[in-house]
C-alpha cells in the first residue's frame, strides 16, 4: 500500500522539487526522480506478481474516495509510462538546454507523468477524471512551451478539443451515478451500460485519444519541443484514452455489440485516415503525429474485439507503439535540432552524416510497419488474426491495407530525410545522449521481437 | 527425441550473428561466420537423413508455434545452408562487403530466417519469418544504395501484406493456423473468399521468387547492391522461398483446378519471354543476369502450372538447378567486377586468358542456363517440356490446349534466347578482342572465391549428368510418386559422347594451333567497315532489337509508367490524397467551425453585456413579461 502511493506521489511532489531547484539542476533531478519512479513501479509490479493486493481506499462520500488498485493493466501502464518517461527525460537534457525557459518545462513533464500514474491506478472515475484533467492542462501549457502564436493556438485546440470530450466524459460519469449510485469501479464491475452512456464515454476516449472525428489536435500540437511530443503525443498522453477504454468496457462495465461494432468502425477509419494523411504530410512531426493517431486505431480495435487475448495484445501492442514511436518522434527531434527544419523537402542526404540516428529510425519504423522480426510485428499480426476469427474481414483487411501505407509514409519520411542529396549539412555528435537514447529504443524493438515470449508471459502473468 | 534438437542447429546462426558483430576483426568474423554456417550446413543433412517429428512452442493462448519437417524443406534446408556457406566463402574476399561490419549478421541471419521459413508448420511462424527476410532484403540492398533498397521494400512489403491477407483468409476458412502437408486434406477452390486467399498468397509467392509483374526492383538492385547479395538473395534464397511457398500453395494448400493451370501458365509464358527479351539488349552484365534470374523463375512457375507431378517435380529441379548456376554466374561477374572495376559489357572482353577458371565456370553456367547438355539446366527444362506435353495431352477444351501450346512454344523459344543472350555475354567478358591496358591487372580472383564459384560449376555438371538419382532421394520422396518420363534421353550416354566430342574437338585444336596462321585486312565488297575485325558483343543483336514492331515493343516495355513499383506507390497516393482532403482536413474544418461558432456567440453575450444598467433593465423586464406569459397561459 505504502508502495503504491510512493509511486503516485513521488513524481507528484517531485514536481514540486523540480519547480523550485535551481535551473542547472532540473533537468538532472527530474530524470532520477522519474528514474527512481520507474524502479519503484517495478517492485509495485513484482509484488503485484507474487499475487498480493494491492489497494489504497479513503472514502470521502458516496461519490468521491481517494482509492487505488493495483493491478495487471495498471502497473503495466504505469511503468511503461515512467520507463518511457525517463528515456526521454534522459533525451531532454541535451535537447532543452539551450532554451531559456526550460525550468517551467521539466515541472509540467514530472507532474504529467504523476498524474498519469495517478490516473492507472485510480479505482474512483471521478479521481480518475481529476487525474485526467491535470494530464490536460500539462498537455497545454507543454504544446504551448515556445509561445508563439502558432503554438499557443495549437495548445488551445488541444485543450479544447480534448476539454470537449472530458465534459461528455464527465456527463457520463454522473449518469453512471445516477443510475447505479456509486463510482467505485469495483463497485461498478460486471454491470451493463445503456448505450448513451458507453458513447459519451467513448467521446472522452477518443478525443483523448485523437481517433476520428475528434483527432484533428494531434497533428497541430506538433509545434511542442520533441521531448513534449515524443512524451505526450506518442508514448504516453495519447495512451489514456486507450487505458480508458480498457479499463472501462474490458475489465468493468458490460457494453452492448452495437457500441463495440461502432468502436471497431472508429477504429478502421481512423486507421486508414490517418495513414493515408500521413502519406500526405511534408512536415516530419505530423507525419509522425498522424502515424501515431492509425497506431492507436489498432489498439483500439484489439481492445473493441474485447476478447481475453485481444486484450494482451492490445497490451503488448501499447508496449510496441510506445518504444518505437517515442523512438521514431526522437530521431526526428535530433534531426530537426541538427537542421532546425522539420520539412522534409528541405531535407535529404543525412545517412552519411547521422549514421545512428539513421539506424535507429530505420529499427523503430520496422517495428511500427509491422516487419518481422520487430516487437511491432507480432501484435500487428494478431489484430489482423483475431478480427479475422472474430468474422471483422473487412476490418481485418483495413488493418493490413493500412499497414501497407505505414510501410509507404515512413520509408517516404526514411527517404526524405536520409536519402537523397543533402540539402542542409548536419552532423551528429559522437557520444550523444540524444542518439544513445534513440538507439536504445530501436534496440529493444528490435530484441523485444525476437524474444516475443518476455513480453507475452509478461503480459500473460499480469492479466488473469 | 535428440533429432528435435537439429531444429535449432539451423537457427543457431542468429544468436551467433549477433555474437560476431562484437568482434573487431575482420578475419575472426568471417571465420566464425563460416564455422557456424558449416554446422548450420551438417545439421540439415542430418534432419534430411534423420527426420525430426515437429516441435511445438506456445505463443499466447491457443496459438502455437510449431516447427515441422517434411522431405521438401529438408531439400530447401540443405540448399539454403549451402548457398550461404558458399555466399560467405566469396564475399569474405570481396571488396565491396569488406569491412561492413553488420554483414555477417545479416548473411547468418537470413540464412537462419530460411531456414525457418521451410521449418514453418504454421502460418504464424511462416509469416514471421518470411517477413524477416524481407526486413533482411533490405538490410543487403542498403547496403548498395537507399532507393533500390526502398523499391524492392515498397514491392516485397506488398507482396507480404497481400500473403498475409491471404493466410488470414485461408485460417478463416478452414479454422486452423496449421499449414497443411501433402497428406491432410486441401481446400477446395468453390467460394470466393478460398479464391480470394489463393490469389493473395500467390501473388506473395510469385513476388519474393521475382516473377514478372513483381521484379523491378530486381534489375535496378542489381546495379548498386553488391554482387554476394545479388547471389544470396534474387538469385538463389529469394527464389527458393518463393517457389517453395509456390509449391506448397499450388500442391498442399489448395486442390489443382483448370484456372490455377491457366494463370500459372500464363504467367510463367509471359515472364520467360518478356524478361528474357529484355536481358537481350542489356548492356550491363549485372542487368543482363536479373533479367534472366526473372526469366527462369517463369519456368518453375510453367511448371507448377502443368499440374502434372512431372511438371511439379521440373519446377523444383528446376529451381535447385537455377539457384546453383544464377549464383554461379553473378558469382562470376562479380570477380570480373573484383578485377576490372566495370560491368559494362562495352568495357569488357579478353578475360579468358588472364582469369581461365572463371572463364571455364562461367561458360558452365551459361550453358546450364541456356538449356544445353549435359548441363542441369537442360536437365529440368527437358522435364518440364514433357511436363507441358502430358498436360497438354490430358487437356481438354481448346482454350486449355492452345494455353499449353502456347507454353510450350514459350518454353522453347525463351530458352533459344536465353543461349542467344548468353552467347553475347560471354562473348562480351571473356572473348573478342582484348584491351591489354585494362586487362593488366586482371587475373584470378582469391581461392575462396574461385573454391565457391567451382563447387557451383560442379554441381551444374553433376546434376546435369546424373539428374534421375537427385530426383530419386531429393524430389521423389515429397511429391510420394514415382516419376514417369515420356521422353527418351540417356543423360550419361549423352554426357559421354558429348565429352568424346569436345575431347576430339581440343584435339584438333592443339592441331591446328601448332601451324602458323595468317591475319589480313578484310573486305567487304569495297566499303568502309563499321566496325574492326572484333565486331563487339553488344552489337550482336541491334538488327532485331531495330526492327520496326520489335522496337516498339522494347520500348514499351521499358516504360517506367508500366511498372508496378510506380504503379502501386501512385495509386497509393492517390487514396491518400483523398482520405486528406475529404475526410482529415474536413474534420479539422468543421473542428475550427466549431470554434469560430463558439467564439461568435460569446461575442453576441459579450456584446449583451455593456454594462448599461438600463440594458439589463430592459432584459429583466423582458424576462418577467415571458414568466408572466407561461403562467397566464397556464
Amino acid at each position: 500500500m505504502k508502495l503504491l502511493l510512493t509511486v503516485i506521489f513521488f513524481p507528484i511532489l517531485g514536481s514540486i522539487l523540480v519547480y523550485i531547484l535551481p535551473k542547472r539542476y532540473k533537468a538532472a533531478a527530474s530524470a532520477l526522480i522519474l528514474g527512481i519512479a520507474f524502479l519503484f513501479s517495478l517492485l509495485l509490479t513484482a509484488v503485484f506478481l507474487k499475487g498480493k493486493e494491492i489497494l489504497f481506499s479513503s472514502h470521502l462520500n458516496s461519490w468521491l474516495s481517494i482509492s487505488f488498485t493495483a493491478d495487471g493493466l495498471a502497473v503495466f501502464m504505469a511503468s511503461l509510462s515512467l520507463l518511457v518517461g525517463f528515456l526521454i527525460a534522459l533525451y531532454s537534457i541535451e535537447y532543452m538546454r539551450d532554451y531559456e525557459e526550460g525550468g517551467a518545462f521539466y515541472f509540467w513533464m514530472v507532474l504529467f507523468l504523476g498524474s498519469m500514474t495517478g490516473l492507472v491506478f485510480s479505482a474512483n472515475l471521478l479521481l480518475l477524471f481529476c487525474f485526467w484533467e491535470i494530464t490536460s492542462v500539462c498537455s497545454w501549457r507543454l504544446i504551448g512551451f515556445y509561445r508563439g502564436e502558432k503554438d499557443l493556438k495549437a495548445a488551445d485546440k488541444a485543450f479544447l478539443v480534448t476539454f470537449f470530450g472530458a465534459s461528455l466524459f464527465l456527463i457520463a460519469i454522473v449518469l453512471v451515478y445516477l443510475n447505479y449510485g456509486a463510482l467505485e469501479l469495483s463497485v461498478l464491475k460486471g454491470v451493463s451500460l445503456a448505450n448513451l452512456v458507453a458513447f459519451l464515454f467513448l467521446a472522452g476516449i477518443i478525443s483523448k485519444s485523437a481517433q476520428l472525428p475528434l483527432q484533428s489536435w494531434l497533428p497541430d500540437a506538433g509545434v511542442a519541443p520533441t521531448p513534449v511530443t515524443a512524451l505526450l503525443h506518442a508514448a504516453v498522453l495519447v495512451k489514456i484514452g486507450i487505458y480508458a477504454f480498457a479499463r472501462l468496457f474490458n475489465l468493468t462495465f458490460v457494453s452492448s455489440p452495437l457500441f463495440l461494432n461502432s468502436a471497431i468502425l472508429v477504429s478502421v477509419i481512423t486507421i486508414i485516415v490517418a495513414a493515408g494523411s500521413a502519406l500526405v504530410e511534408k512536415n516530419m512531426k505530423r507525419i509522425l503525429a498522424y502515424s501515431t493517431i492509425s497506431q492507436l486505431g489498432y489498439i483500439l480495435l484489439a481492445l473493441a474485439l474485447n476478447t481475453g487475448i485481444s486484450f494482451k495484445i492490445a497490451l503488448v501492442y501499447i508496449l510496441a507503439h510506445s518504444l518505437a514511436k517515442a523512438g521514431l518522434f526522437l530521431c526526428a527531434g535530433i534531426i530537426e535540432h541538427k537542421t532546425g527544419s522539420k520539412n522534409i523537402n528541405e531535407l535529404g542526404g543525412l545517412l552519411k552524416t547521422m549514421p545512428y540516428t539513421a539506424t535507429a529510425y530505420l529499427l523503430c519504423a520496422f517495428s511500427i510497419i509491422g516487419i518481422p522480426p520487430f516487437l511491432g510485428f507480432w501484435p500487428k499480426l494478431m489484430v489482423v488474426l483475431l478480427s479475422f476469427k472474430a468474422g471483422y474481414l473487412l476490418a481485418g483487411t483495413a488493418a493490413v491495407i493500412g499497414a501497407l501505407l505505414t510501410l509507404f509514409y515512413l520509408m517516404r519520411l526514411f527517404e526524405g530525410v536520409f536519402l537523397g542529396e543533402a540539402k542542409i549539412q548536419a552532423r551528429e555528435d559522437a557520444g550523444s545522449f540524444m542518439v544513445a537514447v534513440v538507439l536504445i529504443l530501436g534496440v529493444l524493438s528490435l530484441f523485444l521481437g525476437l524474444l516475443v515470449k518476455l513480453p507475452l508471459n509478461l503480459v500473460n502473468s499480469l492479466i488473469k | 527425441m535428440m533429432a528435435r534438437y537439429l531444429f535449432f542447429l539451423t537457427i543457431l546462426p542468429i544468436c551467433l550473428g549477433f555474437l560476431l558483430m562484437a568482434f573487431k576483426s575482420e578475419e575472426l568474423r568471417k571465420r566464425l561466420a563460416l564455422l557456424t554456417l558449416s554446422i548450420s550446413l551438417a545439421g540439415s543433412v542430418l534432419l534430411f537423413i534423420k527426420p525430426a517429428q515437429g516441435l511445438s512452442l506456445n505463443l499466447i493462448a491457443d496459438y502455437s508455434l510449431l516447427l515441422g519437417f517434411n522431405k521438401l524443406s529438408g531439400l530447401m534446408l540443405i540448399f539454403n545452408n549451402l548457398f550461404g556457406f558458399l555466399v560467405c566463402l566469396y564475399s569474405a574476399d570481396y571488396t565491396e562487403v569488406k569491412n561492413r561490419r553488420p554483414y555477417f549478421l545479416y548473411l547468418l541471419s537470413l540464412v537462419a530466417f530460411s531456414n525457418l521459413v521451410c521449418l514453418s508448420a504454421d502460418f504464424i511462424l511462416f509469416i514471421f519469418s518470411w517477413g524477416a527476410t524481407l526486413a533482411l532484403l533490405y538490410a543487403f540492398l542498403s547496403l548498395g544504395s537507399g532507393p533500390s533498397a526502398k523499391k524492392a521494400l515498397s514491392i516485397v512489403g506488398m507482396a507480404d501484406f497481400s500473403l498475409i491477407l491471404g493466410a488470414c483468409l485461408y485460417i478463416f476458412v478452414t479454422g486452423s493456423t496449421i499449414m497443411p502437408d501433402n497428406q491432410s486434406a486441401k481446400l477446395l477452390l468453390n467460394q470466393p473468399l478460398g479464391w480470394f486467399s489463393f490469389i493473395l498468397m500467390l501473388i506473395g509467392a510469385l513476388a519474393k521468387a521475382g516473377c514478372a509483374p513483381f521484379h523491378t526492383w530486381i534489375p535496378q538492385a542489381a546495379e548498386e547492391a553488391p554482387i554476394p547479395a545479388m547471389a544470396i538473395l534474387p538469385a538463389s534464397l529469394d527464389k527458393l522461398l518463393g517457389i517453395y511457398l509456390l509449391a506448397r500453395i499450388s500442391v498442399d494448400f489448395f486442390v489443382f483446378n483448370k484456372v490455377i493451370a491457366v494463370i500459372l501458365l500464363t504467367l510463367g509464358s509471359l515472364t520467360i519471354i518478356f524478361a528474357v527479351m529484355l536481358a537481350l539488349v542489356q548492356h550491363d552484365a549485372r542487368r543482363l543476369l536479373s533479367f534472366h534470374a526473372v526469366s527462369q523463375v517463369g519456368y518453375m512457375v510453367l511448371g507448377f502450372g502443368t499440374g502434372t507431378s512431372l511438371g511439379i517435380a521440373a519446377g523444383i529441379f528446376h529451381m535447385i538447378n537455377h539457384t546453383i548456376y544464377k549464383s554461379g554466374l553473378f558469382l562470376t561477374a562479380g570477380s570480373v567486377g573484383e578485377k576490372r572495376k566495370t560491368f559494362d559489357l562495352d568495357r569488357l572482353g579478353g578475360l579468358a586468358r588472364y582469369m581461365p577458371i572463371t572463364f571455364a565456370c562461367g561458360v558452365c553456367f551459361a550453358l546450364s542456363i541456356s538449356g544445353v547438355p549435359p548441363f542441369n539446366g537442360f536437365a529440368s527444362k527437358w522435364m518440364l517440356y514433357q511436363g507441358a506435353l502430358l498436360g497438354l495431352f490430358n487437356s481438354e477444351g481448346a482454350v486449355m490446349r492452345f494455353v499449353y501450346i502456347f507454353a510450350l512454344i514459350a518454353a522453347m523459344f525463351g530458352s533459344a534466347l536465353t543461349l542467344a543472350s548468353f552467347i553475347k555475354f560471354i562473348h562480351a567478358v571473356f572473348l573478342g578482342q582484348e584491351s591489354a591496358k585494362d586487362n593488366k591487372n586482371a587475373g584470378e580472383v582469391s581461392s575462396g572465391m574461385r573454391f565457391s564459384v567451382l563447387v557451383l560449376a560442379g554441381l551444374c555438371l553433376l546434376l546435369g549428368i546424373i539428374p534421375g538419382l537427385f530426383l530419386k532421394y531429393f524430389i521423389q520422396p515429397w511429391l510420394g510418386i514415382e516419376i514417369i518420363f515420356i521422353g527418351a534421353w540417356n543423360s550419361r550416354l549423352a554426357a559421354g559422347l558429348l565429352g568424346a566430342g569436345i575431347l576430339l574437338g581440343l584435339i584438333f585444336w592443339r592441331g591446328l594451333k601448332s601451324k602458323k596462321l595468317r591475319t589480313d585486312n578484310f573486305f567487304i565488297g569495297g566499303e568502309e567497315p563499321v566496325f574492326g575485325p572484333d565486331f563487339p558483343a553488344t552489337q550482336f543483336y541491334r538488327t532485331i532489337e531495330e526492327l520496326p514492331p520489335i522496337k516498339k515493343l522494347y520500348s514499351l516495355m521499358q516504360l517506367e509508367a508500366l511498372d508496378l513499383y510506380n504503379l502501386l506507390s501512385g495509386s497509393l497516393r492517390l487514396l491518400a490524397y483523398l482520405l486528406f482532403i475529404l475526410v482529415d482536413r474536413f474534420i479539422d474544418l468543421l473542428t475550427s467551425l466549431a470554434g469560430y461558432l463558439v467564439l461568435g456567440l460569446s461575442w453576441l453575450l459579450r456584446k449583451l453585456h455593456s454594462g448599461v444598467l438600463d440594458l439589463y433593465l430592459a432584459w429583466s423586464l423582458l424576462g418577467l413579461l415571458v414568466i408572466f406569459v407561461i403562467l397566464m397561459a397556464r
